[in-house]
């Protein structure tokens, strides 16, 4: 077949998805359309704005300006590379719905015809993502007053819309690989190699360095350095979309499909409100360790935690994001006790959130646990003995990573030491309460499945999504009460107040535990 | 292992109007197998609910050893050891690991725990696959890994529903023999089957369910 006559055949295919529902029709596609526009001048641009005058703030424009900012950006810039790079062994950036796959991707249609939309796609949203953040910065250094070339502010977006593209291409790139330490070692050495190129011509002094870039070239108001840059710039970006077309030909149809039914049966759990079930096929599957750990010896809770320990160990991303999590938990707390109540409550609302999140990474057995619950007896021990001793890991494990990151934010915040000492890993703890509780939910009622019709709607929805997250909103509440005390909270108070609402979450995790093993 | 009579007397199941399962008796004994048969829906597994207390007749009764039936029950949960359905597993541990688990709730003493784990994975021919997760095994594999998780632990009475699912004939025969073993062991067996082969080679008495 030429390429003509795989350009025809992929248009006759694209036509029969199209009109049997399960492709894009000119309709829809221009419905789409709509309401991009729309959203973006009714949301997008009052956020944009609200975000560029936040970012005006003196505090910000002094983070922004300040001269360890440029190094930390290139950092995070060249550390997100590499996270996006392994997500994309596990998570593809590409995951086309599993009829498309099987008809088009996986017939002897070119992948760059197949999927040519996909990949330009996912790198103008990558490049639209970082551009909007770069002007974001620019608008706010004009607000603030501070002198800013044109061009200089150009070369930035520039620029950082280039590392959007390079970030969908490592993306795409850590997808193709499918193993992470293959997409990892391939983005650092495509990184090391680009940064050395960029800095033997004399751009800035790296690929990521936009804020030297930006400074510089303001600094010096050199237009043939900043025309320069954005030439580069689009160079590169070119050069990674190419390199993103000639990968996608290497993408197993199979891994393609199978992506692309875990995220329709998600997708399609997320639709009847089931978020855990829908975030159980999303999940990657456990690895093999190089070692194991018998579970014969010792008492049952130390069998137990050996266990749960075993089974986090093999989910080494998920464990690294729940420790970095709770250590941030714990430095969100500290920050929340320093300052105002009302920034505060938000910033230990936030706190708890990643509390939450952090103790989830240890808490597979007691999901696993509460699966088994009603089903013949396969364990000897009580239903509620095994679900308390699926709780020792995480809560231990929680605990103190909070409280490490309490101590470490304390070095440089102003809170009360042993209050923030205390309330750190006291979130930390209800935290894998919570979780705890909403592992034994059960199946989401049938009831609140019904359509509750409003003069706005039907609002059944928001009642399907507050009892998948009712955990996750508690833990906020509750994270937002202690970040409202402005720190003067005593200790014994803050203990006994934290005593009741577990005593109340093991009374509550009790009755659903009860409910689904009577 | 304990001796233990498990006898059902007039026992039937109605939801919602729609009959489940026809009155039925049956009774077994240590040492024995009743096999129950009967076309698609005639209430096999209804039955095998009910007699492993999982689910409460509508009317009837069941007895373990004269006292009743009542999932509540610690003692009884520790005698009667059922297959019904697929058990829900850890994703994140071995097939050894599971057997490991097992022994561990059970109170099975260190010493002898490792040795009942490579029993149950000799047995059960799962050697080869003990390092293995339960997403890396296939639908077969799975069957054999269920059923040997049944056996890992102690019991005195047996339920199994379909065990002979996925299973080709040289699997079938290793759960054949294992059910023989544990009713040489004294264990009273409640078999719920399709397999003519299976029944023909365990059972000592055959019940035939009709459609309710």
């Amino acid at each position: 077949m030429n390429s003509r006559e795989e350009r025809l055949a992929f248009a006759a295919a694209a036509h029969v998805l199209a009109a049997r529902g399960s492709g894009r029709s000119l309709s829809s596609t221009a419905m789409r359309v709509y309401l991009a526009l729309f959203v973006v001048a009714v949301v997008g641009i009052p956020v944009l704005r609200a975000l560029v005058l936040a970012m005006a703030s003196p505090h910000a424009i002094a983070v922004v300006t300040a001269e360890s900012t440029p190094a930390a950006v290139e950092w995070g810039a060249a550390a997100l590379l590499l996270v996006v790079a392994c997500i994309g062994s596990m998570r593809g950036a590409i995951v086309p719905r599993p009829a498309y796959v099987h008809f088009v991707v996986r017939s002897s249609l070119a992948r760059r015809l197949t999927l040519r939309r996909p990949v330009i796609a996912l790198h103008l949203l990558a490049a639209a993502v970082f551009g909007a953040a770069a002007s974001i910065i620019c608008g706010a250094l004009a607000v603030a007053g501070l002198a800013l070339d044109p061009l200089a502010g150009a070369l930035f977006i520039v620029v950082a819309a280039t590392y959007g593209v390079l970030l969908a291409t490592a993306w795409l790139g850590g997808q193709v690989s499918g193993r992470v330490r293959t997409a990892a070692g391939i983005t650092l050495v495509g990184f090391l190699t680009a940064t050395a190129i960029a800095a033997a011509v004399g751009v800035a002094d790296g690929l990521v360095g936009w804020f030297h870039t930006l400074t510089s070239a303001a600094a010096s108001g050199t237009l043939v350095l900043a025309a320069g840059g954005i030439v580069l710039a689009i160079v590169v970006a070119v050069v990674s979309l190419t390199a993103s077309f000639a990968m996608i030909g290497r993408l197993h149809g199979s891994e393609l499909m199978a992506q692309g039914q875990a995220w329709a049966s998600a997708s399609m759990l997320v639709q009847t409100g089931d978020v855990r079930g829908s975030l159980e096929r999303i999940r990657t599957p456990a690895r093999h360790t190089p070692r194991r750990v018998s579970l014969h010896a010792g008492p049952l809770w130390w069998v137990i935690v050996k266990r749960d320990a075993t089974g986090s160990v093999r989910h080494p991303i998920r464990l690294a994001i729940g420790i970095a999590a709770g250590a941030l938990a714990g430095i969100f707390v500290a920050i929340a006790l320093s300052v105002a109540p009302g920034a505060g409550a938000v910033i230990a609302a936030t706190a708890a959130a990643l509390a939450y999140l952090s103790a989830g990474a240890g808490s597979d057995g007691m999901r696993a646990h509460a699966d088994n619950v009603g089903a013949p007896v396969l364990f000897g021990t009580g239903t509620q003995t095994l679900a308390l001793l699926h709780l020792i890991l995480p809560a231990l494990v929680s605990c103190t990573v909070a409280l490490v990151g309490a101590a470490f934010a304390l070095t440089w915040t102003h809170g009360a030491t042993s209050t923030v000492l205390v309330a750190a890993p006291l979130l930390a703890a209800m935290a894998v309460a919570l979780r705890a509780v909403s592992a034994v939910k059960g199946p989401l009622p049938v009831t609140l499945l019904l359509p509750v019709p409003t003069p706005v709607g039907d609002v059944s929805v928001l009642f399907a999504l507050a009892w998948s997250f009712d955990a996750l909103l508690i833990a906020l509440a509750l994270g937002a009460g202690l970040g409202s005390f402005d720190g003067a909270i005593s200790i014994p108070v803050l203990v006994l107040a934290a005593g009741a609402i577990m005593a109340v979450l093991a009374g509550w995790g009790r009755t659903r535990l009860r409910r689904l093993h009577p | 292992m304990i001796v233990a009579t498990l006898k059902a007397t007039e026992v039937s199941k109605t939801v919602q109007g729609q009959a489940l399962l026809a009155t039925v008796s049956a009774d077994v004994h240590a040492g024995e197998c009743l096999a129950v048969v009967g076309a698609n829906g005639t209430g096999k597994t209804t039955l095998l609910r009910i007699i492993g207390g999982l689910m409460k007749p509508s009317a009837g009764a069941v007895t373990l050893d004269g006292a009743w039936i009542d999932e509540r029950s610690a003692a009884q949960r520790g005698a009667i050891a059922s297959l019904i359905g697929a058990p829900a597993l850890y994703p994140d541990m071995t097939v050894e690991e599971h057997l490991e688990l097992i022994c561990a709730t059970w109170g099975i003493p260190s010493p002898h725990a490792p040795g009942h784990v490579e029993d149950m994975l000799s047995m059960f021919e799962l050697g080869a696959l003990r390092d293995r997760f339960a997403h890396e095994l296939s639908s077969g594999q799975l069957q054999m890994f269920a059923v040997a998780q049944v056996f890992t632990r102690p019991f005195s009475v047996l339920i199994l529903d379909e065990p002979e699912q996925r299973l080709d004939a040289q699997r079938l025969a290793i759960v054949a023999e294992s059910i023989r073993r544990v009713k040489r062991e004294g264990a009273a067996v409640v078999l719920a089957s399709h397999s003519a082969e299976l029944v023909d080679s365990v059972a000592d008495r055959t019940l035939r369910l009709d459609a309710p």
